[in-house]
C-alpha cells in the first residue's frame, strides 16, 4: 500500500498534519476547558467555530493586510464570546444538574439552531473566503509544496497554549478556574461567585473557539460541515488527551491530525476510520486518556 | 419523634437529589409503562389499528413517510432499552442500523451477488446486530457515563467511515439504490404490501422488546440503572447484563436497518452517520423516554407534524428541531406520551366528576403504620447473651491483609477471624481503615498483599456479584438501594437476581419470588411501605430495606458498614434490635462496623480494634472495655466526644 509514497509526501503530509492538529487544538482546548470546570461537553463548542469562521469572512473585506486580519479575527472571537454569555445563562445554567440525556440533547439541539440560521443567512453552499494575499501562497520543502496558512494555524495554536497557560496558572481567574475543576462546590463554599465564573470560563472557551473559526478562514473556503466535523474531531481529541486535560489536548491534536493526514497517504478513503482506529486503541490501553486521572468517573 | 423520623426521611432524599453527582443516571418518577393506565392502552390499541390499516385510506406519500417512521421507530426503541431501562446514553445506535442495512444490500449488489434471497440476508440481521454488539460493547464498555457516550460515537463514526469509503461495497453517498430489481419476489413490489410487511415486522419486534423491558432480565436492568454497586451486592454480574442489554438494543437496531432497506430499496452513508444516532436520542426525548411507546410517538412527531409541518420553512429546518428539543428538554422532559397520559388522566377525573389528585402515594397512609416493636431493641441492650464458641471454623477471616494508597497504608497487616452465628463489631477511629477493609474484604479493592477466606475458599479479590453467591450480603456507609423502584422491586429483585432468575427476557417473576419478598419486608417491618420508592422511605426504614434485600440474597453473613450512620436515636435503637432479631432468627453471622459504642457494645459478642490499619486488640466486649491500650488509643477519646 506504501509503494510509491516518497519521504517527501510523509514529511508534507505530516506538517499539514500538524498545521490541522493546531487547528483541532484551539477547539479541543476550550471544549476540554468548559468541561473540566462545567462538567458539561459542549456539542455546541463547534458550531460556535463555524459561527466565528462565517463572521469573520462576511466582515472581511476583498483585500487586506495581515494587521487587518488579526483585527477581523479576534473581532470575530470577541462578538463570538460576548452571544456565548446569552447561551450560558439562558440554556446551559439549567442543565447543570440535569442528567446526561438533557445534557447532551440540549447542547446538540445548538449544532442544530446554529446549523439552521447559518443556512438561512449564508445559504447552503460552501464559498471561497477573502484573506490576506500572503496566504495565497505555498512553501516549498523538499519536493512538496505546504500552504502558508499551515504554519499560521501552529502559530495561533502555540500563542493560545501560551496564552491559555498563562491564564490559567499566572493570574487569580486561573487560579479559580482550576479550583473549580476540582471541587467547584467547595469553591462556591470560600466566597466565590461559581456561577459568574462558569460562565466565564464558557466565554473564553468561545472566544477561543470563535478565533480559531476566523483563523481557519485562511483555508480558503467554508462550508456548512465546518461545524459538525470540527466537533466530531475535537471530541475525540478531548477524550484521548484525556477530559478536562490542557496538555492532553494539545498531545492528543497533533496526534489525532498526523494520523489522520496519513491516513490520507495511505488509504484515502478510511482516512476518518483511522482517527477513530486511534480514539478505540487509546481508550483501550488507558481509559481515561492520556492526561486524565480523576475523569472517569 | 416519629415527627422527626418523617422529616428526616423528606429531607435526606432531597439532599441527595441536589447534591447528587454530575453526569447522574436518569433522574426517574416511577416509570409509567409498568402501570400503563388502561387509557393508554386504549389510545395505543386505536392508533395501532389506524396505522394498520393506512394503506386504505392513505395515499402513498403518506404511507411512505409512515414507514421512515416505522424504521426510526424501531431503532429508537431499541436504543431506548439502554438509554430509560439501563441508564446506558449510546450515542452511536445508528451503527447497528447500518450494519443491518447493508448486511442485505451489500450482499445483493449485483457485482457481488453473494446472497440474492432477500429475507435470507433478512434473518441474518439480528446475527450481525448481536455479534457486532458483543465485539462493540467489549471495547465500549471500558467507559462509563460520558466516556460511554463518546465511545459509542465514536465507534459509531468508525463503521460509519468504513461504510462510508469503501465505495466499490456500499456505494458511499451514493448508496445501492434500487438493490431489489425485478427479481425480488412479486408480493414486495406491491406498495401497500410492503408496507405491510414493515408494519408486520415493527410490530413484531415492538412485541418482543415490550416482553423483554417487563421481564426479571428488564427489572435487573432497571435496577442497573439505579444503583450499579447495589445491582453488584444484590447479586447481579453488571458487566454482563450490560452487555446483553448492548446486544439485545444491537439486534433490534440491526433489523430496523434491514427492514429500513427493504422497505425503500435502497441505502446510502448519509443515512447511517452519526446525525440518524442523535436523531433516535432526539425522538426518544420528544416522545417520552420513561413511556414504553414514547420513542415511537417521537418518531411519528418528527416524520408528520414536524416533517410536514416544516415544507414551508426549509433553511431554517434544523432550527425548528434545535428549538422544540431544547423545549421539550428545559419544560417538559415527560414527552408527548406524558403529556397525552396527563390529559388522559384530567379527562378521567373530570368524567367521575372527582377533584385531581396527586398520584402520589397519599401521606397518611404512612402516618397510619405502627411502629415495628422495640422490644427486641430493648431486650439486646442487656448485653450478648450467647457465648461465642471461638473453636468452630471461621465464616469469614483475612490474613495479613494491606493496602495502600500511594505512600498511606490505610490497612496494615490485619487478620480477623468472623465465628459463626457471632455479632462481631469492627471498631476504631475514624481513618482506622475499617471501610477500607470491607472494601478489600467485598472484592471492591483488590489487596496488595494477603488473603480473604470465606467459608474454608479463598476469596481474595472475587467480584462482589460472586462473593454473594457464596453468602456474603453487605450494606453501605451511605444507604444504598434501588432508589426510584418500590420497596417491593428491591426486594424482588435482589431475591430474584440470587437465584440466577432474572436472565428470564420473557414473562414475570416467579410466584415463589414474590412470596419471599412479600415475607423478607414483613420481616423488617416494612409491608406497608411495599409500593412505595425506596427514595420516599424514612432513612430508618431505608436502612431497614437495605437488610431486607441483604437477606433476600440468602447470605449467611452480613457485613454491615455503620448500619446507624445518620439517623434518629430512636431509629438507631430499631435498626439495633432488627439486627440482632434478624441475626437470631436467621442464625447470620454478622460483620459491623460501627461508631456508635452503645451500639457496639448493646449486641456485639466479639470486637476488634482497629487503629491505623492494624488490628490493636481482638476479643469479647468486656476484654475490650479493659485493655489499657483501646482505652488510650480510642475509648477515652471516644467517649469525651459523646460518640451516640
Amino acid at each position: 500500500m506504501t509503494l510509491g509514497i516518497s519521504l517527501s509526501d510523509y514529511v508534507v503530509q505530516i506538517i499539514a498534519g500538524l498545521g490541522q492538529g493546531a487547528v483541532l487544538f484551539l477547539i479541543a482546548s476550550g471544549l476540554t476547558l468548559v468541561f473540566g470546570a462545567l462538567r458539561v461537553i459542549n456539542f455546541a463548542h463547534g458550531s460556535l467555530y463555524m459561527l466565528g469562521a462565517y463572521i469573520t469572512t462576511t466582515i472581511a473585506p476583498s483585500s487586506m493586510g495581515i494587521a487587518w486580519f488579526w483585527l477581523i479575527f479576534l473581532a470575530a472571537g470577541v462578538i463570538i464570546a460576548a452571544s456565548s454569555v446569552v447561551l450560558e445563562i439562558g440554556f446551559f445554567r439549567p442543565i447543570y444538574n440535569r442528567p446526561l440525556l438533557t445534557q447532551l440533547l440540549v447542547t446538540f439541539a445548538f449544532v442544530l439552531i446554529i446549523t439552521g440560521i447559518v443556512r438561512e443567512f449564508w445559504g447552503p453552499s460552501s464559498f471561497t473566503t477573502s484573506r490576506p494575499s500572503q496566504f495565497d501562497q505555498s512553501v516549498g520543502i523538499l519536493d512538496g509544496r505546504i500552504p502558508v496558512s499551515n504554519f499560521a494555524f501552529m502559530g495561533a495554536a502555540i500563542i493560545a497554549a501560551v496564552a491559555l497557560w498563562a491564564i490559567l496558572y499566572r493570574t487569580d481567574l486561573g487560579r479559580m478556574i482550576r479550583a473549580a475543576v476540582s471541587d467547584p462546590v467547595l469553591l462556591g463554599m470560600t466566597g466565590v461567585n461559581v456561577k459568574i465564573l462558569f460562565t466565564g470560563v464558557f466565554v473564553l472557551a468561545a472566544f477561543f473557539a470563535g478565533t480559531a473559526g476566523g483563523i481557519i478562514t485562511l483555508q480558503g473556503s467554508v462550508g456548512l460541515d465546518l461545524g459538525i466535523d470540527a466537533i466530531i474531531r475535537a471530541f475525540v481529541v478531548v477524550v484521548i488527551g484525556g477530559l478536562g486535560s490542557l496538555s492532553g489536548a494539545f498531545i492528543a491534536a497533533m496526534l489525532v491530525g498526523v494520523a489522520e493526514a496519513l491516513g490520507i497517504l495511505w488509504v484515502p478513503q478510511a482516512a476518518l476510520a483511522i482517527v477513530f482506529a486511534v480514539l478505540i486503541v487509546v481508550l483501550v490501553i488507558r481509559p481515561e486518556g492520556i492526561m486524565g486521572g480523576r475523569t472517569t468517573q | 419523634m416519629t415527627g422527626l423520623t418523617q422529616q428526616l426521611g423528606g429531607i435526606l432524599p432531597t439532599l441527595r437529589a441536589s447534591v447528587g453527582t454530575f453526569g447522574q443516571r436518569l433522574q426517574a418518577t416511577p416509570e409509567s409503562y409498568r402501570s400503563s393506565t388502561p387509557a393508554l392502552w386504549v389510545v395505543s390499541g386505536v392508533l395501532l389499528v389506524f396505522v394498520g390499516l393506512l394503506p386504505f385510506f392513505a395515499g402513498l406519500s403518506d404511507i411512505l413517510i409512515t414507514q421512515q417512521a416505522l424504521y426510526l421507530g424501531l431503532l429508537a426503541l431499541s436504543l431506548n432499552l439502554l438509554v430509560a431501562t439501563t441508564g446506558l446514553i449510546s450515542f452511536g445506535h445508528a451503527l447497528f442500523y447500518a450494519l443491518g442495512a447493508y448486511m442485505i444490500a451489500v450482499p445483493f449488489h449485483e457485482d457481488i451477488k453473494i446472497l440474492d434471497n432477500v429475507l435470507f440476508a433478512f434473518a441474518i440481521t439480528p446475527v450481525i446486530g448481536a455479534v457486532a454488539g458483543l465485539v462493540i460493547g467489549l471495547i465500549v464498555f471500558r467507559g462509563k457515563e460520558l466516556y460511554f457516550a463518546l465511545l459509542t460515537l465514536g465507534a459509531g463514526q468508525l463503521i460509519w467511515a468504513i461504510i462510508h469509503g469503501w465505495q466499490n461495497l456500499t456505494g458511499g453517498t451514493n448508496g445501492r439504490p434500487g438493490v431489489f430489481g425485478p427479481d425480488f419476489i412479486n408480493f414486495f413490489t406491491h406498495s401497500s404490501q410492503l408496507y405491510w410487511f414493515v408494519f408486520g415486522m415493527v410490530l413484531i419486534c415492538v412485541a418482543m422488546l415490550y416482553v423483554i423491558t417487563k421481564s426479571p432480565f428488564g427489572d435487573a436492568l432497571r435496577a442497573i440503572r439505579e444503583n450499579r454497586r447495589r445491582a453488584e451486592f444484590a447479586g447481579l454480574n453488571v458487566k454482563r447484563y450490560e452487555l446483553a442489554a448492548f446486544m439485545i438494543a444491537g439486534m433490534f437496531g440491526s433489523i430496523a436497518g434491514g427492514i429500513h432497506v427493504i422497505g425503500d430499496t435502497q441505502i446510502n452513508s448519509d443515512i447511517v452517520d452519526w446525525q440518524r444516532s442523535a436523531l433516535a436520542l432526539i425522538v426518544i426525548l420528544i416522545g417520552g423516554y420513561r413511556y414504553f411507546l414514547g420513542p415511537i410517538a417521537g418518531a411519528f412527531f418528527y416524520w408528520f407534524v414536524f416533517d410536514k409541518v416544516i415544507d414551508s420553512t426549509p433553511q431554517l429546518w434544523d432550527t425548528v428541531l434545535g428549538v422544540i428539543v431544547v423545549g421539550v428538554a428545559l419544560l417538559f422532559p415527560q414527552g408527548i406520551v406524558g403529556g397525552i397520559h396527563w390529559m388522559m388522566a384530567k379527562a378521567t377525573d373530570l368524567i367521575k366528576g372527582r377533584a385531581p389528585v396527586a398520584e402520589e402515594v397519599p401521606a397518611t397512609e404512612q402516618e397510619a403504620v405502627p411502629l415495628p416493636d422495640l422490644a427486641p431493641a430493648a431486650a439486646s441492650r442487656h448485653g450478648p447473651a450467647s457465648d461465642v464458641d471461638r473453636s468452630l471454623p471461621s465464616v469469614i477471616s483475612v490474613h495479613g491483609l494491606t493496602k495502600a494508597f500511594g505512600g498511606l497504608v490505610a490497612v496494615d497487616d490485619a487478620s480477623i477471624e468472623v465465628k459463626p452465628r457471632t455479632i462481631h463489631a469492627i471498631i476504631g477511629p475514624n481513618g482506622a481503615g475499617k471501610t477500607t477493609l470491607f472494601n478489600l474484604m467485598t472484592g471492591l479493592l483488590p489487596p496488595d498483599e494477603g488473603t480473604v477466606v470465606l467459608n474454608g475458599n479463598d476469596v481474595t479479590g472475587l467480584q462482589p456479584f460472586k462473593l454473594v453467591k457464596r453468602g456474603l450480603g453487605r450494606s453501605f456507609q451511605q444507604t444504598n438501594l434501588f432508589w426510584e423502584l418500590t420497596s417491593l422491586d428491591n426486594v424482588t429483585i435482589a431475591d430474584a437476581a440470587a437465584k440466577d432468575l432474572t436472565t428470564k427476557i420473557y414473562g414475570g417473576h416467579t410466584e415463589g419470588t414474590h412470596k419471599r419478598a412479600r415475607e423478607l419486608l414483613d420481616r423488617v417491618g416494612l409491608s406497608q411501605f411495599a409500593p412505595l420508592n425506596a427514595q420516599d422511605l424514612s432513612h430508618g426504614d431505608q436502612r431497614s430495606l437495605e437488610i431486607a434485600t441483604a437477606l433476600a440474597v440468602e447470605s449467611k453473613l452480613l457485613l454491615l458498614d455503620e448500619p446507624t450512620a445518620g439517623i434518629s436515636p430512636a431509629e438507631t435503637r430499631e435498626a439495633v434490635g432488627l439486627i440482632k432479631r434478624i441475626a437470631t432468627e436467621n442464625e447470620l453471622t454478622v460483620l459491623f462496623v460501627e461508631h456508635d459504642m452503645e451500639v457496639v457494645f448493646g449486641i456485639a459478642d466479639w470486637i476488634t480494634v482497629l487503629h491505623r490499619g492494624t488490628v490493636l486488640a481482638d476479643g469479647a466486649p468486656d476484654e475490650i472495655r479493659a485493655n489499657p491500650d483501646v482505652q488510650a488509643a480510642y475509648l477515652g477519646k471516644a467517649d469525651e466526644n459523646g460518640a451516640s
